[in-house]
């Protein structure tokens, strides 16, 4: 009598056959002792190695079990940020249809994938709620950058939320601007070791310091401008700011890589200043000032070196020898481009991230370049030097 | 950044540092790879992502796979020397310790079994495998079947093992 092999009978334990193919091994294992004690056996090898991989490793109770030093909040807060960024500026950010059609057919193997979660585990949070998801999509057109500050911030935007809505229930979807919040707060509250809950968590302690310098720059001109034309979303988006947490990633990088600028932050609430137009941003921090790109271009003079296609998220102006920074996210990391008219300055500033290498523990690159029509500029990010070259390519 | 490159990040950078953390036991590597493979799926945007997505940051582990084991001991002895960290509670000591025998015992397994079965724990179903792994998909079932017992049996000698030697 022909049995089973063990590679059918896994396919059988991992619903990977077919229905007739699963009928007729059914039928056999019927007829075959032999090949039910083999079943029950891989079944048992089965139940334990899901067990054991996922001893190897929660990454989210580690990160936040351990009351770490800067060093691992940091990184906590980096990353968690930077999945803020990416959301945020998804939306900011052009869409390729080449693209478009990837996520189409991607759509299947992200249905897959939540179908079959990993045992014990908890898989990513889009994977789990796909109402928050469609939820953000259907909102993208209120306001590019106000997606952003609520999906990380939940557990502190929705206290503020809270606070000035005590009867909207926390997770309920409410059909007003602010609904994104709550819906990733829900999209947080469903997985009890999801890590975005747990860094939400960490983020909620986190010392808030290095965050206020860098809020006002949660909105970029071109969002700012979006968003005033739709009434509804301009006034959430200049609440949110206050929560600061849009710039997580960048304030993360910033507060660590300047110790004057943290040093300086208040532990007093931000402001929020009354919007006009020659200035888009809400908040001035009390480091870098942030500018806008109108006052950016008056620095230098009449004009800017920009990166093509990507959306900058905000501009400072760097120390006394009128140096602009634009930050930009890209791949879910911060990268800067510094840039300065070449006056015959000797000896331009070179920037040294050294606390924010320290704490990513990524090697950042930096390029620094005169365009020869100009312009001396500086790119620095934590990406090879092959991607900066990419980027710098596409500078104009 | 696209939006569907957006949606790409949400989507599988939690898993994809998940399995390479499982794969590398070091959490920091684990963040660099799956950053690094992002970047690089920023520059040229896979047509099959997931699978795509998790070749390349399993490249980047066996490419580097010397360096990393370095790095995790270098950080593992900076964690054990920081002032800031709490003597450990014996729970979590336990945990450790079982942490390190599972990891020990999944490095018995071949490169090709382990990464079936850690993509296997991040959700992929064989079609999936086959292509991240480049097999065939009739192959995939056996190499589970493999390495989930080859697994359980290094870990159970191991723990004889430091049973016997604890005594």
């Amino acid at each position: 009598m022909l049995h089973l092999d063990e590679g059918i009978l896994s396919a059988l334990l991992d619903g990977e056959l077919s229905g007739a193919e699963q009928l007729e091994v059914e039928a056999h294992l019927r007829g075959c002792g032999e090949c039910r004690d083999r079943l029950a056996e891989l079944k048992d090898f089965m139940r334990e190695s899901d067990q054991l991989v996922t001893a190897l490793g929660e990454v989210p109770v580690k990160v936040a079990a351990s009351k770490p030093g800067r060093g691992r909040n940091y990184r906590a807060l980096a990353w968690a940020a930077s999945i803020v960024l990416a959301v945020g500026l998804g939306f900011a950010g052009r869409s390729m249809l080449q693209e478009r059609n990837v996520a189409n057919s991607l759509g299947e193997s992200g249905r897959l994938g939540q179908k079959a979660a990993p045992v014990g585990d908890t898989p990513a949070p889009v994977a789990v709620t796909p109402p928050p998801v469609s939820e953000e999509r259907a909102s993208p057109s209120a306001s590019g950058g106000g997606v952003a500050p609520g999906t990380v911030s939940s557990a502190d935007g929705q206290r503020s939320r809270d606070a000035q809505d005590p009867a909207a229930p926390p997770d309920q979807p409410i059909a007003r601007e602010t609904e994104r919040r709550p819906a990733v707060a829900q999209d947080l509250s469903v997985d009890s070791i999801n890590p975005r809950r747990q860094l939400a968590g960490d983020l909620a302690e986190a010392p808030t310091q290095g965050f206020r310098e860098g809020a006002a720059g949660t909105v970029t001109p071109a969002e700012a401008d979006k968003a005033r034309r739709d009434s509804t979303a301009g006034q959430d988006d200049q609440r949110q700011p206050e929560a600061g947490r849009t710039e997580v990633p960048a304030l993360a990088l910033r507060a660590r890589a300047s110790k004057d600028v943290a040093a300086q932050s208040q532990s007093a609430p931000a402001m929020l200043q009354p919007r006009d137009e020659a200035n888009s941003y809400a908040l001035k921090p009390p480091g870098a000032p942030v500018i806008s790109m109108e006052e950016a271009v008056r620095v230098l003079g009449g004009s800017i070196r920009l990166v093509d296609s990507l959306t900058p998220v905000r501009l400072e102006l760097e120390g006394a020898d009128s140096t602009i920074r634009i930050v930009y996210v890209t791949a879910g990391v911060e990268v800067w481009l510094d840039q300065q008219r070449d006056r015959g300055i000797a000896g331009f500033r070179r920037y040294q991230p050294e606390g924010a290498a320290r704490k990513l523990n990524t090697s950042i690159n930096t390029l620094n370049w005169n365009d020869l029509r100009g312009f001396y500029l500086t790119l620095t990010g934590p990406l090879p030097t092959s991607v900066l070259e990419q980027i710098k390519a596409r500078i104009r | 950044m696209s939006h569907d490159l957006t949606e790409l990040y949400r989507e599988y950078h939690a898993s994809l540092v998940r399995m390479v953390y499982r794969r590398t036991g070091d959490h920091d590597r684990a963040e660099d790879i799956a950053q690094e493979t992002f970047a690089r799926a920023h520059m040229a945007p896979p047509n099959n992502p997931r699978p795509w997505l998790f070749a390349v940051a399993l490249n980047l582990v066996r490419e580097d796979g010397r360096r990393s084991v370095r790095q995790g001991r270098r950080l593992q002895l900076l964690r054990a020397e920081s002032p800031e960290s709490a003597p450990m509670p014996d729970h979590e000591y336990d945990r450790e310790e079982r942490t390190a025998a599972v990891r020990a015992a999944l490095d018995q397994l071949t490169e090709r079994d382990r990464e079936a079965l850690l993509l296997k724990a991040e959700g992929f179903n064989y079609d999936e495998i086959a292509a991240t792994l480049g097999l065939a998909k009739g192959a995939i079932g056996t190499t589970l079947a493999r390495a989930r017992r080859r697994l359980v049996e290094a870990y159970r000698a191991g723990e004889k093992g430091s049973h016997a030697a604890s005594g």
